[in-house]
């Protein structure tokens, strides 16, 4: 490792810990002068590390989109044992780069990216070998490629295929399902299956927290569960669903089993996670807020014919907004302050335009709107920086007495 | 070896896996399967071509319990459709079964998965007609050539499958009027 390599690394090292809470700002700032790098220079050099990883991501995933679209387009004229060679010299390649990169030339960034590649490569050549054989688009595919995708995200500890693959299972869960139950009402209640897998990653997120050498894989599924839950109670936030269960006089049903499966293993990680960390009073909120939100599922499954279900989903959904802004402050993370103040704007703007659109005039929408909008965002700047700034390290005795645990 | 090595032979080693069973398991249908011609007319001839594959209805797609021999009540939605093979080279359903038989002569069986309008299914939970899904209603083609199938008209359009004796299948080639009919980019 070469002198600029070591300060970016350093500074990197440095940033975390600041995050983590372990060092103030200051004491990074003395570091990095004791070790001759200037602070400027050194978060300058972090800077560029990091933005040479997002280059290599987008290259990566560009450079794989283009290979499988230059094979795809030739697909067709290619003799099926060349396809099949194409596709396995295609991901050997690339990962027999990657790991050249980075433990022969010290070139970790732009090796995980090759990685990244043989990985694309990977889930390409599942398609692709499918359409040799004229398979449609089994739900079984997208679990092929997610359980590739997490072999290789804990092998090698990367993040973004680890998203990658939380993702591929979701797709694999939704097609799963729909294609079992093609037609209402039961689709429309298996829609619920993602709301419980949602919670069910965000508490294996929370387990991942547990173990010193999981915790940063946690995070990943705790932000990939809230995306999942967050989307489907704001698709139930609107109130045409509601009304089509209530026109097509459904006024109750038992929801297919896999419903109520899903919410019980769900239900179990929650408790798992709420037994084994919970030491404190958010924790013993978050985990009673995720467990009262499987049993509003298990309800809505069970009696979905109720108009004010889209006055309790945006209840709950500026409830779990709110409740991200809470714990971003409570742990000191600006993430979860950002997002769930990100969620609000957009819960506000939502209702806005579902309330007014139909009732103003187009100008008159647009300027009303456009003023709300610039007050709300002032009003929420407001409170993001008054938040942030009761954030600031220094204040060592508030994290000492929450116990020190390091953000998610 | 050293252990990112070690780690990254085992996550090859593994995808590589995942990859290969895929291909074994069509494979196997390919070089083991009875070949069997299923005549099969396109769902909607508007909307023929999505991206480069046809979306097919076969001739077995529909199927009568009243009119085919073998089991009468079908339990799971997995089922199995008998085959036999007409005078005109196309294989038509003869029998329909819950399970898979262990041996039918002349015949093939084909496993598909059935289902009916789920709106209706209290006021007849036991339908006479069902519609079977096989896994090879999607049919790849070169980019563009779709419209070149000639479908309507006296052309019997139909399809080679290969059928293995666990009822998997897969489709390989467009036969039209018995002959083979080979598709080209446009």
């Amino acid at each position: 490792m070469d002198e600029g390599e070591y300060r970016e690394r350093m500074a990197r090292d440095l940033a975390r810990w600041r995050s983590e809470r372990l060092i103030t700002v200051q004491q990074e700032h003395a570091i990095l002068a004791r070790e001759g790098a200037g602070a400027g220079r050194a978060v300058n050099a972090l800077r560029l590390g990091w933005l040479v990883t997002a280059v290599s991501i987008i290259g990566a995933l560009v450079l794989g989109g283009g290979i499988v679209l230059l094979f795809a387009a030739n697909w067709e004229e290619m003799a099926d044992w060349f396809r099949t060679a194409v596709v396995f010299a295609g991901v050997a390649a690339a990962y027999a780069i990657g790991y050249a990169l980075i433990y022969r030339y010290d070139q970790q960034r732009i090796g995980s990216a090759f990685f990244l590649l043989g990985y694309v490569l990977y889930v390409a050549g599942i398609f692709l070998l499918a359409q040799i054989y004229n398979m449609p688009n089994l739900p079984e595919l997208w679990l092929l490629a997610a359980a590739g995708g997490f072999a290789l995200a804990y092998a090698f500890e990367s993040r973004i295929v680890l998203l990658i693959s939380i993702g591929f299972s979701l797709a694999f869960v939704f097609s799963s399902i729909f294609e079992r139950y093609p037609d209402p009402p039961e689709s429309a209640a298996t829609l619920i299956v993602i709301g419980a897998f949602g919670v069910a990653v965000y508490a294996i997120g929370r387990l991942h927290a547990l173990r010193g050498e999981l915790d940063r894989y946690g995070d990943v599924y705790i932000f990939a569960g809230l995306l999942m839950l967050v989307g489907l109670i704001y698709a139930f936030t609107f109130d045409e669903i509601w009304d089509e269960i209530i026109d097509a006089d459904v006024e109750s049903y038992a929801a297919p089993t896999v419903v109520y499966v899903s919410l019980a293993i769900a239900a179990a990680f929650t408790a798992a996670q709420w037994w084994l960390r919970a030491r404190r009073i958010e924790e013993h909120i978050e985990g009673a807020l995720l467990i009262a939100i499987l049993a509003v599922a298990a309800v809505v499954a069970t009696w979905p014919a109720w108009a004010g279900y889209a006055i309790l989903f945006n209840a709950l959904f500026f409830a779990v907004a709110l409740g991200l802004v809470a714990r971003g402050y409570v742990h000191g993370d600006e993430r979860y302050v950002n997002l769930g103040l990100a969620l609000v704007a957009a819960g506000l703007v939502t209702r806005y335009i579902d309330v007014f659109w139909s009732l103003l005039a187009g100008s008159a929408f647009f300027i009303i709107g456009g003023v709300l909008l610039i007050g709300a965002a002032f009003l929420l700047e407001r409170i993001r920086r008054n938040v942030l700034a009761a954030m600031e390290p220094g204040d060592d005795a508030r994290g000492s007495a929450r116990g020190g645990e390091a953000p998610a | 070896m050293s252990t990112p090595l070690r780690r990254l032979m085992l996550v090859v080693a593994l995808q590589f896996l995942v990859l290969l069973g895929l291909l074994g398991f069509k494979q196997y249908t390919v070089w083991t399967g009875e070949t069997v011609l299923l005549a099969v007319q396109p769902v909607d001839p508007r909307d023929l071509i999505r991206g480069d594959f046809v979306e097919l209805e076969y001739e077995i797609s529909t199927i009568d319990t009243r009119e085919l021999e073998g089991d009468d009540e079908l339990e799971d939605p997995t089922i199995y459709v008998e085959l036999r093979e007409g005078e005109d080279g196309i294989w038509r359903a003869v029998a329909v079964h819950n399970r898979r038989e262990s041996s039918f002569g002349d015949t093939a069986l084909i496993r598909g998965t059935y289902s009916f309008d789920s709106s209706h299914a209290f006021d007849s939970p036991q339908p006479d007609v069902f519609r079977v899904r096989y896994g090879i209603e999607s049919v790849f083609i070169p980019e563009g050539s779709g419209g070149d199938l000639p479908f309507g008209g006296d052309h019997t359009v139909a399809v080679e499958v290969k059928v293995d004796r666990f009822g998997n299948s897969v489709p390989r080639r467009f036969f039209v009027d018995g002959e083979p009919f080979e598709l080209k980019r446009r």
